[in-house]
């Protein structure tokens, strides 16, 4: 046998495809699902990168499931969309509704699709990165659905709710930890209160390809609200906190201010504090203007130790009666027509 | 200082004595298990310590982040004279049994070594009058994954009566 009948022998010949069924269908599978999703299967849906405050993406998609038969897989839908779209803890918007990319995408080579689950509420907090209240649409699954919600203290109920939340993974997710706390309620006057107990980033992870992608699950605790931090008005949890400089002293030649260098406003009894004055003038100057200080030491709770290169020394009387007091320095520039003041209160240990 | 208003006197000199003291605050908040390579954190009222010194009866629970902490718990153990009353007060040394073992022993001895020398003092007292004397310690286990000591602290404190006779 020569060797070109060896070949010959050897193949398989098919028996109904031509061959090039595989190429035709390829070469148009992709354009006609374009095709498809301008007609009236598809819908315009805005496709966020894993945070609401960040420029969506406008684009056709196919919704599927959309009617749903029972009340659980109301929340589970699937997106159709071009490949190389999708990513796992992206947001899509659509019909007014926040929804989350939950499963890793994959594509059949002529689309892309990934499972979708309804934000059924936004929480609120204050961003470990910029400081600012942030929005995140979340969803949420009761862990003690069969539960009273209650837990028996010893002199007392309080609330025992468990929840299970899933936001997606980004750089400002990820730095909330155990002990984080956030308002999570639809009422606004007496909301509750929730505690980040276990935070896992990795079982909805999208794998070490797509870093990062995928969701984080946390486990959360209801706790109680506190009225001191806690704001109902923003619904942000931990909102109030004291700033590091008091009221800055505005004038026509420039702006005086006081900083309180330990950052916090307060004054434990026995113990000392710094308080920088800063002149900052309106245009050039060659030399800063004079300045007066003057204090309300609050019947002695406090007293001023120093005052050196603009660095107010400020120690707290030693006597645990004076807790609850507040101080007050006052820096005035009569030259720009300034006044600055700040207020330290006392505390305990 | 009378009636209840002792506790709250006796816990804040408690509570500021070891937030002052470096060698306390560095066992509590290092977790190396090398004493001798310990950072220094700061001490005092803002110390990062602060949150793991409690003034009342604390554990943490299973969920809580892993640490070190002092907590405390009052008692009166007898009070009939109207004047005089001794009071107990509970220290408890509760450390994460994950860094329980530095090379120079272990975190809860260690910690409790430190309490015992601030506190267990005859002549220059943190509060009370006559000393404060070590009544009892136990090693014990607070909860799953972290054990310590109680130690058992005693002094006499004014009773009501003492604030007529001034």
């Amino acid at each position: 046998m020569s060797e070109e009948s060896k070949k010959w022998y050897r193949m398989t010949r098919p028996l109904f495809n031509s061959g090039y069924e595989d190429d035709e269908f390829f070469a148009y599978g992709q354009e006609g699902f374009l095709e498809q999703l301008d007609t009236a299967l598809g819908m315009d849906v805005l496709l966020y990168d894993k945070r609401i405050d960040a420029k969506p993406q406008k684009l056709r998609a196919i919704v599927q499931s959309r009617t749903a038969d029972t009340f659980n897989s109301a929340d589970d839908r699937q997106i159709l969309c071009p490949i190389g779209t999708l990513h796992c803890g992206q947001y899509v918007r659509f019909e007014g509704g926040w929804w989350l990319v939950a499963g890793i995408p994959g594509n059949n080579r002529i689309y892309e699709k990934a499972f979708i689950w309804k934000c059924r509420h936004n929480i609120r907090f204050l961003s470990p990165v910029t400081g600012k209240v942030v929005e995140y649409p979340v969803v949420s699954e009761n862990s003690t659905q069969y539960g009273t919600g209650e837990e028996n203290k010893t002199q007392m109920t309080v609330g025992d709710d468990q929840h299970l939340v899933y936001l997606p993974y980004n750089e400002e997710t990820i730095m909330l930890d155990n002990q984080f706390r956030f308002i999570m309620d639809k009422n606004r006057a007496q909301p509750s209160v929730f505690r980040v107990t276990r935070v896992d980033p990795v079982s909805y992870a999208a794998g070490e390809e797509a870093f990062a992608d995928g969701l984080i699950q946390w486990s959360v605790i209801e706790t109680q609200f506190n009225e001191a931090t806690d704001n109902r008005e923003e619904m942000v949890a931990d909102f109030f906190r004291r700033e590091q400089g008091g009221e800055p002293g505005r004038g026509q030649g420039g702006t005086v201010a006081l900083v309180d260098l330990d950052g916090d406003r307060l004054l434990t009894v026995g113990e000392t504090k710094k308080i920088r004055v800063e002149l900052t003038p309106s245009g050039e100057t060659e030399a800063l203007p004079a300045y007066t200080l003057s204090y309300d030491l609050a019947d002695g709770a406090a007293e001023v130790t120093g005052v050196e290169d603009g660095v107010i020394t400020l120690a707290a009387a030693e006597d645990t009666k004076n807790v609850g007091k507040t101080v007050t320095v006052r820096a005035a520039v009569e030259e720009w027509d300034a006044e600055a003041s700040l207020e330290i209160q006392i505390v305990g240990w | 200082m009378a009636h209840f208003l002792t506790f709250v006197d006796e816990k804040e000199t408690l509570r500021k004595a070891f937030l002052e003291d470096q060698e306390l605050v560095d066992l509590l908040m290092n977790t190396g298990n090398n004493v001798a390579a310990f950072e220094h954190f700061s001490t005092g009222s803002k110390s990062p310590a602060g949150k793991r010194v409690k003034k009342h009866f604390y554990v943490p629970g299973t969920t809580s982040v892993d640490g070190n902490f002092i907590s405390m718990r009052g008692h009166v153990a007898y009070a009939d004279s109207n004047v005089i009353k001794r009071v107990d007060l509970t220290v408890y040394i509760i450390c994460n049994e994950d860094q329980m073992d530095l090379l120079q022993g272990s975190r809860a001895d260690l910690l409790a070594d430190r309490v015992d020398r601030l506190v267990n003092n005859w002549s220059d007292t943190l509060f009370g009058y006559g000393g404060i004397r070590l009544l009892s310690a136990d090693e014990v286990q607070f909860v799953d994954g972290y054990s310590g000591w109680e130690i058992a602290y005693t002094t006499c404190e004014r009773n009501m009566e003492a604030d007529r006779i001034g």
